[in-house]
């Protein structure tokens, strides 16, 4: 009798329920839902058609915000739904609902202390900056407590920090949506609701909430990775895209530089110059990191060069499969294993050895022998 | 490092999101004592002249013994006097269009359903038209919001897309002359021609 030896596909929890951080998420959110819909309820019922077109905006938006996170933010691949839907859940909940307490505090305080004039002028931009992007990277290290695998590169924080910043942005958009309606007297609130929208979504949205926050994430996900450096430089890393992120924030509701229509759309401009310069080094750093350790998996005999040569781009990987024909979902199986194996290894300080269970489902899908029964991993 | 490559693992995975609580309790304690070591409202001197609304083009005039609600205020949108127990909101509103005194009557009542879909009793009267001594023609009606009543009025500029929107409520029993003063800072209202 042949003794056949199966080898299962491991599978590490991606977000983990039993943590801390998951349920202070979950709680915060519930909060910040209950602060949002006390506040907003009423003026939801009594404007229908206002809020009608503000949720059809918002669908349109989040559809349009997945397919940039998940697409284009990430290299290699997109981050995993669970991980996704926990970060646009804290931004559009706990981060908004809490950034909607501490403001009103905070902005109250300004209108005592500079005066009406003054803090006219520059309440927003002193308030903002500093309650709004804490709450948002608070979300991203919240998210590196879920689970150990959600967050170990500054490519994983960018767009974590993306995904709570869209989640921040839609939903403040939906709330100014509503608000307008009052700055318009209740006159055609349709009407009023459709131009905030226009405005915050077409001239200023490329550089608005989910730019900063991809700028502060990026330095956590650093923080947070196992990246071979001193923890003070990745201390003072994290911090500077703080500060980054709170002056692009900063420069966003200042009342310098804000003449016209060319003020109006020149802020957002640079904050996604800025967006694009850290997409940039963080891309870079990820893909270098990527090529190593694929290069050091084909010394090991894992992979073989010609795989590796389709594996870390999408268009690649498609083109690759398609050279299969009917063979294809076998193909494609071991190309999601082989990129899994990949991810494992891309935290430098990691144990090689620790990647050991996903060699052997590479070479066991290789074989025919890996059963689809998921084994716990670390 | 953990075993999966990210730092924040054993007992970290406590301690931080613990810290990460305590770091935003702590933000948020420190603005609430922040804003409570500055005084509620600020005493306006008589006659002092307040522009408020878009580019400051509204302005009101500040008689006797009144306190400007800083905490309420902000001066690109909204002025909340207080003398007693009458206060006095004026609200600067621009229409998406230039929309007919009717209209914004209308809008003015379609607002009053936010506090009735939270189960406050809000009416707002017939309007009838109004002049002020600052020659701003508009209108004004009755309105009652709870057990605070009073009266709305609605003041356009020249243009027709832009009004101050005033609230003037107190409670039941408030003297005439309380009202009067009220009604002495709707009629300072005026708005600066646009350059």
């Amino acid at each position: 009798m042949t003794v056949y030896a199966h080898t299962a596909v491991p599978r590490p929890v991606k977000v983990s329920v039993r943590t801390t951080g998951f349920w202070i998420m979950l709680a915060v959110s519930a909060f910040g839902l209950w602060v949002l819909q006390h506040d907003f309820l009423p003026v939801v019922a009594a404007f229908p058609g206002s809020t009608a077109i503000d949720l059809l905006v918002l669908g349109m938006s989040l559809a349009v915000a997945l397919w940039l996170a998940r697409r284009f933010l990430r290299p290699v691949q997109a981050p995993p739904w669970s991980g996704t839907w926990l970060a646009l859940m804290w931004g559009a909940f706990g981060a908004c609902g809490l950034a909607l307490v501490m403001n009103g505090v905070l902005m109250s305080a300004w209108s005592k202390a500079l005066g009406l004039e003054a803090s006219g002028e520059w309440a927003a931009a002193l308030t903002a900056p500093v309650n709004e992007e804490a709450v948002k990277t608070a979300g991203v290290v919240l998210l590196a407590c879920v689970s150990t695998r959600l967050v170990r590169s500054a490519a994983d924080g960018f767009v974590y920090g993306a995904l709570i910043g869209f989640g921040f942005q839609l939903m403040e958009n939906f709330t100014y949506g509503l608000n307008a309606i009052a700055m318009a007297g209740g006159v055609d609130p349709v009407g009023a609701t459709g131009q905030v929208l226009w405005v915050r979504i077409l001239l200023t949205g490329i550089g608005s909430h989910w730019a900063m926050s991809a700028v502060a994430g990026a330095g956590i996900g650093y923080l947070v990775s196992a990246s071979g450096r001193t923890a003070a430089r990745r201390a003072w890393v994290a911090a500077g895209c703080l500060a980054l992120a709170m002056g692009m924030h900063w420069l966003f509701n200042s009342p310098l530089f804000s003449g016209g229509i060319a003020g109006v759309v020149a802020k957002p401009l640079v904050n996604f110059g800025i967006l694009v310069v850290v997409y940039i080094v963080v891309r870079r750093g990820f893909r270098a990191r990527f090529a190593a350790v694929a290069a050091e998996e084909v010394a090991l005999g894992s992979l073989v060069p010609v795989e590796v040569a389709s594996l870390s781009r999408r268009r690649a990987r498609r083109r690759y499969l398609r050279s299969f024909g009917a063979v294809r979902v076998a193909q494609e199986r071991l190309q999601q294993l082989q990129l899994d194996l990949l991810e494992e290894r891309v935290p430098e300080l990691r144990d090689p050895a620790a990647a050991e269970p996903w060699r052997d489902a590479v070479a066991a899908a290789r074989e025919g022998t890996l059963v689809d029964r998921p084994v716990p991993v670390p | 490092m953990g075993a999966a490559g990210n730092a924040v693992y054993g007992r970290r995975r406590i301690r931080v999101p613990l810290a990460v609580v305590g770091v935003l309790l702590v933000l948020l304690a420190a603005e609430a004592v922040f804003a409570r070591s500055q005084p509620d409202g600020v005493g306006v001197a008589p006659d002092t002249v307040i522009g408020f609304g878009p580019d400051q083009r509204a302005s009101v005039q500040v008689g006797e013994d009144w306190v400007l609600d800083s905490a309420s205020s902000d001066v690109n949108s909204r002025l909340v006097l207080v003398r007693g127990d009458v206060e006095v909101e004026l609200s600067s509103v621009t229409f998406p269009a230039a929309a007919s005194p009717d209209a914004m009557w209308e809008g003015m009542d379609r607002l009053l359903d936010i506090e009735r879909r939270q189960g406050v009793t809000a009416r707002l009267g017939d309007p009838a038209e109004y002049e002020n001594a600052a020659g701003v023609a508009g209108m004004q009606g009755d309105l009652q919001i709870g057990d605070r009543s009073g009266q709305a009025y609605i003041l356009p500029d020249a243009n027709g897309d832009t009004a101050v929107e005033a609230q003037v409520l107190a409670p039941a029993g408030t003297g005439d002359r309380e009202m009067a003063d009220a009604a002495a800072l709707i009629d300072s209202i005026a708005f600066e021609e646009a350059s």
